[in-house]
Order: structure tokens, then C-alpha cells, then sequence
């Protein structure tokens, strides 16, 4: 054992004869000198399942931390870039101060391994001169999971990296062909270590590598629920009026429900009638997740005036309707299309959503029992043709043998994604692959399509003030969209590197009109104000944090949820509802609303 | 022109597959008889040492199948995931182009396994040569007390995520 494991474990021994308060917890996170360490996250776990609670040291390095439960044992983390991890175990305690000291590292490698994936992908895109091979790569490399996170920063042979391409376009996410002959070397030499880690560590041991987040986001205190197990995929969440959260878990067909008004949350889980389908559900496409149980999918989900919880199943082709009281599901079939995505429910309580593969939207009046079922255009007579072959060529693919090649295309066939209501009731949605938004008229269903001058428009939400805020998942950017004028105001994200971020989803809070993006390859949440034109990006704890939709608390609160695919590459391999509360006001109980 | 390119394509496919049709449970006579073979072959060449668990898939030369094994922690152990938490490790990756003749085998081993759910996949993704149809196959489990064997077959394209599935 030499000195500096002998200093180590003083300092553990240190760490852990200190305690935590029963209702919180305060102390300082320096270095060994002494100095403070500004914008460490300090993350409290507590509970089973366990919910984390974290907040950021600020410029003394001080930290407080309240709203922590009676009489639990928690397990504290203290984490900066460029500083070794401290896990520790505490027992709730007299109020002691827990103080930190923390140890530079050394080791670049070790240092390159804190960064979120964006910074490895950034090596991958930077090589890449085609702006048209770049935006492939980037929409079809991350739509399940991050590009660049641990487990997908790997050299491989060429041989395993095309059946890596080969699995993928099965999956729906293809890429030309030419591109994919340019994988192997391109991944290879970007992730290979000695050429790595000394761009992602150029002056790690220097001020201003990793600088601290700033006060403003200091400020913020987050929450994460563990959700599911270890197979879950917690493909959206909500908020609902009532202050519990809902999630859907699509490989285990199962609604949860958290009150996170109770220390550590309170569950409770509703399995979803599966109506016996088989595995991967009707029509299995036939390269499913190996560890999923999904037999319905469920996917997106929205409340209703009754406060009624509406569900889309993508692969049982239904939508479920959620008695929040009974505790009970009804479930309707789709009357045509092909896995029924995101949903939204108009002042009129009518079900509008978007059909992703055979490029529908549809609308279910529960009161009437109208279903529409409306067919979105095509680019070309190609596209169309096939669109309208697909339900003929899924059942021939499931008694003849095809093969397709296994390689796919990167351009994709136009898919309907997110869908929202203007203030005037027009129904718009986007159609990722197709760089196209389009509006349906809410009575006479007459259609009109636009074309985005950025790619991949992806989950688009409406401000108070009408316009349409729209990612581009492959673009970098953020798009003020105006109705009225038809025109597009484009905003870079400012995440570092710039342009390796992936922003899934926007969502805009009611009360401030301040626009939420997904992080989705940083492991963060980024605001955009648009009164002052400020964007501030807030990191969230846990890496391979990879977010597909956002909501609001009727507290202010910015909710999400960790849905990448396979849960196995997040860190603790499973999945989070999350909750950012930028004041920091988050003493319990923590939403007043909850009866 | 390319999308109607791929749409004639597609209908190419649909005439020259003609009539290449299997039934629903994709066992045919001649295709069972062959994972029988299969089967046999590995249960004469048992593998496992000790307390460890081993999981075989055998296959023949003519097409590319892939072994995916789930463990307790539901992380999976495949070509692209080498490794698990869990102390899963797969063989490499058999693929059309390894050197292998005759019947080609994949494995995965767990030395200590953990307690807990296993489950078995198998998909085919490439057809090496050879007429096309179902692609025989057997998995053959080695754990302490029990070995567990599946004989069965698979389309090309399709993956069978739970061949076999059972408690450690």
C-alpha cells in the first residue's frame, strides 16, 4: 500500500464516521489542498427502489441539500470531471457536516471516461466531411441509444461492425450503403484510445477544462427515480394534474405511477392486457430487444379533460385508455396503419396521434367512436407505393423467406412523429426522414405540408404565443416556427462540442414560455428563454442519460424520463424518471397539488 | 426512381422466394430432422467444467446464426456485447466467413453464474449459400444438476428471442 492509498483511506475512514441529518444535509467538497471545488454534483441516494437526490456545490464549495428523509441510510456520491468519484455510505445522523475532499486525476484515460458520449461521437463527426453522410450517421447511430456512451465507444472488427449495421437497419434505422462501408475505419480510428484521449483530455490538468456550471444552474436541484427494472424502457412520462408522475414502460407493457410527494417515491404498477400477442406484438418486425417482454409497446402517453390517462401501443396497434380511479384499461384498436407513436388529446377530447410506419395520423373520438385514420404524403410515387404495400409486405414477410440484405437505407421512409395543437385547434405534426412538418385542418382533415430547412424535425411543441418549437435531431438546432408567416428562425444548441448533441424533444413550460430541449447525447436538459435569448444547459447526474420527451409539474418542475435502449449502457443499468427543480425549492412534500 | 427501384425489388424478391413457403411453426420435416443432428452432435461433445453454466448453439456451414443470451441482470451477451456484468463471455463471433467446416458452434459461459433467469435467443441474419428456408438449429445448456437442450429452426431475418428460457 503505498502513501497515497494510506491517504486515501484516512480520508474515507474521514468521510465515514461523519453522518447525515435526518431532513438533510450541508458540508464542503474541496480539494486536497484545501481549495473548493465549485460544481461538483453531490447526489444523496435513499429508498428501495431508490430515488437520488443531487445538488451542486456552489463557489466555496459549500453544498445544502434538504428534504431527505427520516432515519435512512443513504449513499452519497461526489462527482466532477476531472475528479475521482467518492461513493459513501452514511447513516442519517446530528446534523455533522459532511465534508468532501476530492482526488485529481491523473490518468487522461480515466478523465476521458467522465466525459458524456457527445464528446466521443464529436471525434466520429468530425472526420466526416459530407454534410449528408454526417446527418445519416447522426439521426441513425443514436435513435435508440447514445453514440459514443461506454459501451458503444468500441473498436470492432469490420466483419462484427457490419452485422452491428446489418441489426440496426432491421431495427428501422439504416444507412446508405456507401456510408456503411465508411463505418468500420470511421468508428474505429475515432474511438481508438491513443488518438481519443488525448483530444478529449487536452489540457485536463489546466483551468478551464470541464468548467463548473454556472450559479444560475448551481442552483438546481434533481431528482431521479429509479423505474422499472433492468429491462424497462421508460419511454415517456407525464405529469398529471393530480401530481403523480405516469410512465410507460414499453418492454415490459406496464403503466407506473409515482408519488413524489413521499420520500423516495411511491410506486404502483399497472400491467397493461397484452390480448395474448405474441412477443414484439402483432406482426413482429422480427429484430426485437433480446431481453424485452413487450407484447403491446406501450409508448406515449397524455391526460385527458376527465383526467384519464390515453396510451398508444405501438406494437399491439391500439390505444389504451387509463381509469385513473378504477385502476382500469380499455383498449381500442387501430381501424388501419402501422404503429400507432405519440399522442395528443384536443379541447374536444378527441385522441390525435401519429402512426409512424405506414405514415398516418389518426384521431379517435371517444364519444362518438369516429376513428380518421388519415394518410400523410410521400415524397415520390416510390415512397408512396411501397407506404402502401407495407401492411401486404409484412404478412408475405411472415411466410416467405426475403432477404433484404440487411443493410437498409439511410434516407428512411417518412415517419409522422410529434404531434401538437396549435392555439387556433390545427393539428401539426412532424415527419422525421422527410424533413417535413404539416398541418391538419381538426374538422375538414385537409392537409398541408411544409418543408423544414433543417433535418430530422422530430417531438415539436407550440409556445402560448403560437409558434412551433421544433428539433432537429440531426441538425444541431432548435426552430421557432411562425404559422402566420411560415417562417423558420433556427437556433444552435451551444452544448460542447458543438454539433454532437441530439435534441429529441422540445417541450415549452406554460407559465414562462421558456423552451425545454433533450440533452439527448449530453446526459443534459437545456433551457432556452426566449424573452432574453438565453440558453443554459443543465447537466444531469447520471451518465447515459438519453431523454425522449419532457413535461412540466404544476410546481415549475421539468420532468423526464431515461429511456435508452438497452437500459444495460445507463449507468446503474437502470432506467430514471427525472426531475429538475431549477430554483432548488424542493422541501417535502414536494408538489403541493397531490391530494 | 430508387424507391421505385426498391419497390420492384421487393417484388422481385416476393417472385423469386415463390414458393419457398414454410408452416407457421417453422419446423419442417427435413429442417427437424437436421436439428436433430445438430443436437445430437453437441450433446456427444459436453463442454462445461465444474460449476460453470455453458450455453451452445450449433448450426450448420450455410448460414450465419447468432446466439444471444440473457442473464439475471438482464444484460445481454451477444457478438456486439462480448461480455456481461453478470460474467456472461461469448466465443467469437461465427460468421460466414470463418474458416469453420462442417456444423459451426457459438457459446457463452458464465464460470460463477449467478442465481436467477436465463433466456436463449437465436437469430439469422445472413444466408451464406444454399437454397433458402429455415435454418436448423440446437442450444444445448450445461449447468450443474440438469442440462437443458432445444432443437428448433429459424427464418432468415427473424430473430426468436426466447428459444428457451429457465431458472438458475
Amino acid at each position: 500500500m503505498n502513501l497515497r492509498s494510506v491517504l486515501l483511506l484516512c480520508l474515507s475512514l474521514t468521510v465515514f464516521s461523519t453522518a447525515a441529518r435526518g431532513d438533510g444535509s450541508s458540508g464542503k467538497v474541496t480539494a486536497e489542498d484545501g481549495s473548493p471545488i465549485v460544481g461538483a454534483m453531490v447526489t444523496f441516494r435513499f429508498g428501495s427502489p431508490f430515488q437520488e437526490r443531487t445538488v451542486f456545490s456552489g463557489e466555496d464549495g459549500g453544498y445544502v441539500v434538504s428534504g431527505l428523509p427520516d432515519n435512512s441510510d443513504f449513499l452519497v456520491r461526489v462527482r466532477r470531471i476531472g475528479w475521482a468519484d467518492i461513493r459513501s455510505p452514511q447513516s442519517p445522523g446530528d446534523g455533522t457536516p459532511l465534508d468532501f475532499t476530492m482526488t485529481r486525476l491523473t490518468d487522461p484515460a480515466e478523465v476521458a471516461a467522465q466525459l458524456p458520449a457527445n464528446h466521443w461521437y464529436g471525434l466520429v463527426l468530425e472526420q466526416v466531411e459530407s454534410d449528408f453522410e454526417k446527418e445519416q450517421i447522426v439521426r441513425q447511430c443514436t435513435f435508440c441509444h447514445q453514440q459514443g456512451n461506454p459501451a458503444t465507444r468500441l473498436q470492432r472488427s469490420p466483419e462484427e461492425w457490419h452485422k452491428i449495421l446489418s441489426l440496426m437497419a432491421r431495427m428501422g434505422a439504416g444507412l446508405d450503403e456507401e456510408i456503411r462501408n465508411k463505418v468500420p475505419e470511421l468508428f474505429n480510428s475515432a474511438y481508438d484510445p491513443e488518438n481519443a484521449i488525448p483530444k478529449l483530455t487536452k489540457g485536463f490538468d489546466k483551468p478551464g477544462f470541464a468548467p463548473p456550471p454556472d450559479a444560475e444552474v448551481r442552483r438546481a436541484v434533481i431528482d431521479e427515480f429509479e423505474m422499472g427494472g433492468r429491462s424497462s424502457m421508460q419511454h415517456d412520462m407525464i405529469m398529471h394534474p393530480n401530481g403523480f408522475a405516469y410512465s410507460v414502460d414499453m418492454s415490459t407493457d406496464t403503466l407506473f405511477r409515482l408519488d413524489p410527494s413521499v420520500p423516495s417515491g411511491e410506486r404502483e404498477l399497472y400491467p397493461i392486457p397484452s390480448s395474448n400477442n405474441p412477443l414484439g406484438g402483432e406482426g413482429a418486425s422480427g429484430a426485437l430487444p433480446s431481453n424485452t417482454d413487450m407484447r403491446v409497446g406501450p409508448h406515449s402517453l397524455q391526460v385527458d379533460q376527465d383526467g384519464d390517462v390515453w396510451i398508444t401501443l405501438a406494437v399491439g396497434n391500439q390505444l389504451a385508455r387509463f381509469d385513473i380511479d378504477e385502476k382500469s384499461f380499455t383498449l381500442e384498436d387501430l381501424p388501419g396503419g402501422i404503429f400507432p407513436h405519440t399522442l395528443r388529446v384536443d379541447d374536444k377530447g378527441r385522441v390525435w396521434y401519429t402512426i409512424t410506419v405506414s405514415n398516418h395520423v389518426g384521431m379517435y373520438d371517444p364519444k362518438s367512436g369516429q376513428h380518421e385514420i388519415i394518410r400523410i404524403p410521400a415524397r415520390n410515387l416510390g415512397e408512396e407505393v411501397l407506404l402502401r404495400m407495407l401492411p401486404a409486405l409484412m404478412w408475405l414477410g411472415q411466410t416467405f423467406e426475403l432477404d433484404m440484405g440487411g443493410g437498409g437505407e439511410g434516407s428512411g421512409l417518412p415517419m409522422p412523429y410529434g404531434i401538437d395543437f396549435a392555439p387556433d385547434g390545427g393539428v401539426w405534426f412532424s415527419q422525421l426522414n422527410a424533413d417535413r412538418i404539416g398541418r391538419i385542418d381538426p374538422e375538414t382533415f385537409e392537409l398541408k405540408m411544409i418543408d423544414t430547412p433543417f433535418s430530422a424535425p422530430r417531438r415539436m411543441r407550440f409556445d402560448s404565443r403560437g409558434k412551433m418549437w421544433i428539433p432537429g435531431f440531426s441538425s444541431n438546432l432548435i426552430s421557432k416556427f411562425d404559422p402566420e408567416t411560415g417562417k423558420f428562425e433556427n437556433y444552435e444548441l451551444p452544448v460542447e462540442p458543438l454539433g454532437t448533441e441530439t435534441p429529441y424533444s422540445v417541450n415549452v413550460d406554460p407559465a414562462t414560455d421558456d423552451v425545454w430541449v433533450c440533452g439527448t447525447n449530453s446526459d443534459t436538459l437545456i433551457r432556452y428563454q426566449q424573452d432574453i435569448d438565453k440558453f443554459t444547459i443543465f447537466p444531469l447526474p447520471t451518465r447515459v442519460t438519453y431523454t425522449r420527451d419532457i413535461d412540466f409539474g404544476a410546481d415549475g418542475s421539468v420532468w423526464t424520463s431515461n429511456s435508452n435502449a438497452p437500459a444495460w449502457q445507463i449507468e446503474t443499468g437502470v432506467p430514471r424518471v427525472i426531475r429538475l427543480d431549477v430554483d432548488g425549492d424542493t422541501d417535502l412534500p414536494m408538489v403541493s397539488a397531490n391530494p | 426512381m430508387k424507391d421505385i427501384r426498391r419497390v420492384f425489388s421487393l417484388m422481385a424478391l416476393f417472385l423469386i422466394s415463390g414458393c419457398d413457403l414454410v408452416d407457421p411453426a417453422g419446423q419442417t420435416g427435413p429442417v427437424q430432422e437436421e436439428a436433430g443432428i445438430l443436437g445430437d452432435q453437441l450433446r456427444s461433445a459436453p463442454t462445461a467444467e465444474g460449476e460453470q453454466l455453458t450455453i451452445q448453439l450449433a448450426f450448420a456451414a450455410d448460414v450465419d446464426l447468432d446466439l444471444y443470451v440473457t442473464g439475471p441482470l438482464l444484460e445481454t451477451v451477444y457478438f456486439a456485447n462480448h461480455e456481461s456484468k453478470s460474467g456472461g463471455k461469448i466465443s467469437d463471433d461465427v460468421r460466414c466467413d470463418s474458416e469453420e467446416s462442417g456444423t459451426r458452434t457459438e457459446k457463452v459461459i458464465y464460470l460463477n453464474p449467478m442465481k436467477g433467469r436465463y433466456r436463449i435467443g437465436v437469430d439469422f441474419p445472413h444466408r451464406c449459400s444454399g437454397e433458402s428456408g429455415p435454418a436448423p438449429f440446437a442450444v444445448l445448456v450445461e449447468r450443474p444438476g440438469e442440462d437443458l437442450q432445444k432443437e428448433g429452426s429459424v427464418k432468415l431475418e427473424r430473430f426468436e428471442v426466447a428459444v428457451l428460457e429457465f431458472e438458475l
